[in-house]
């Protein structure tokens, strides 16, 4: 294959391990990137939406109301996707794209009121944001606690940034679906 | 004492109506059809075992038709065959943010792509693609591959941005 192809083609797998680090950094850096969520409606497209998300580990969290749509979508069906686009850095390669990190994983939700709590304490000791919405106590809290199964991100393979790195394995795996 | 009602966050983000959604339309088709003038595109396809992915991708777009130039041999081609269910989410990469977390316009868009591999159809979108925006075969001296053509219908849409707070334009209808 030719130059494009060599330009494009996944890093080998020594190299993504030892960016991992990296990117899971960036992921959980929340003031450097925007967050989008992909669940799946009821006739089973996809569907995208921002969100906020706080990371522990690997694991993403995504706080979530009742109301929300994107509650039953979860709520039947656990496949779920993060896209994080980085906000004010570098740009790389020909369209000029910012660092970018794909998280395809396995959602559950988390409804007892005490483990949200205890979540809302977490996120705040860490990043200053507790409950965003305090003064409306007209929706319940839910949280979204996703696992990962596969990543991909671009910008990250030093000098040749549009070499997607993958990785497949994470801690705390999730039986595959 | 006096309190004030707390204002139901729902009221901010719960969708538009239609007509509010209609005056938008050509707001935001002509968002997406910005050929990267600020806007980043992503494309979703879905592997052999039915999970989706994403990478950012090129795209240009004629009338509410989307498309995305791929190469012979890139996963995303034998996904688009597997399945041609696909999505692209578009996000304005330096416009205002218009709520807290900072978010810019963005624009979901599922659809059904189609995959144009009749070479004189992809000479004629670079064609256009050129005389549009100026940049016709991003590659032309690798000739190490064959150029195929995604070509996407779109049958939903969910805009950012767009209206009052965050609350989001659904479409539904691409005439």
């Amino acid at each position: 294959m030719g130059e494009t192809y060599e330009s494009e083609r996944e890093v080998p797998g020594a190299d993504a391990d030892a960016l991992r680090e990296e990117i899971r950094s960036f992921i959980a850096n929340w003031s450097q990137n925007r967050a989008f969520l992909m669940t799946r409606r009821r006739d089973g497209r996809e569907i995208m939406r921002p969100v906020g998300s706080f990371l522990e580990g690997w694991t993403a969290n995504t706080i979530t109301q009742d109301l929300h749509l994107k509650t039953g979508h979860v709520r039947r069906d656990p496949i779920v996707g993060y896209l994080w686009v980085e906000v004010d850095g570098e740009r790389y390669g020909r369209l000029q794209f910012p660092r970018n990190v794909w998280m395809q994983g396995v959602a559950e939700l988390v409804e007892d009121p005490d483990e949200v709590a205890a979540f809302f304490e977490r996120r705040s000791a860490a990043t200053g944001r507790g409950d965003a919405h305090p003064a409306d106590q007209s929706y319940r809290r839910i949280l979204i606690r996703t696992r990962p199964q596969y990543v991909r991100a671009e910008g990250f393979y030093p000098g040749e940034p549009m070499r997607a790195v993958i990785l497949r394995e994470f801690p705390e795996p999730v039986p595959s679906v | 004492m006096t309190s004030q009602l707390p204002r139901r966050v729902w009221d901010g983000e719960k969708a538009v109506d239609g007509e509010t959604g209609e005056a938008l339309r050509e707001e935001i088709r002509a968002f997406i059809s910005q050929y990267h003038a600020g806007t980043l595109s992503f494309l979703m396809t879905l592997r052999k075992n039915g999970v989706p992915v994403m990478r950012p991708v090129s795209t240009f777009v004629e009338g509410w038709t989307i498309g995305t130039i791929s190469q012979h041999h890139q996963v995303k081609v034998q996904h688009v065959r597997n399945n041609p269910t696909v999505g692209y989410l578009f996000i304005d990469a330096e416009g205002p943010p218009y709520m807290s977390l900072g978010y810019t316009k963005n624009v979901w868009v599922a659809g059904t792509a189609e995959l144009i591999e009749d070479p004189d159809e992809v000479a004629d979108f670079f064609r256009r693609r050129a005389a549009a925006t100026g940049q016709g075969d991003a590659h032309p001296h690798d000739q190490s591959y064959t150029r195929l053509l995604f070509r996407t219908t779109p049958s939903y849409l969910r805009a950012e941005g767009f209206a009052e707070h965050a609350r989001p334009v659904i479409l539904t209808s691409f005439d």
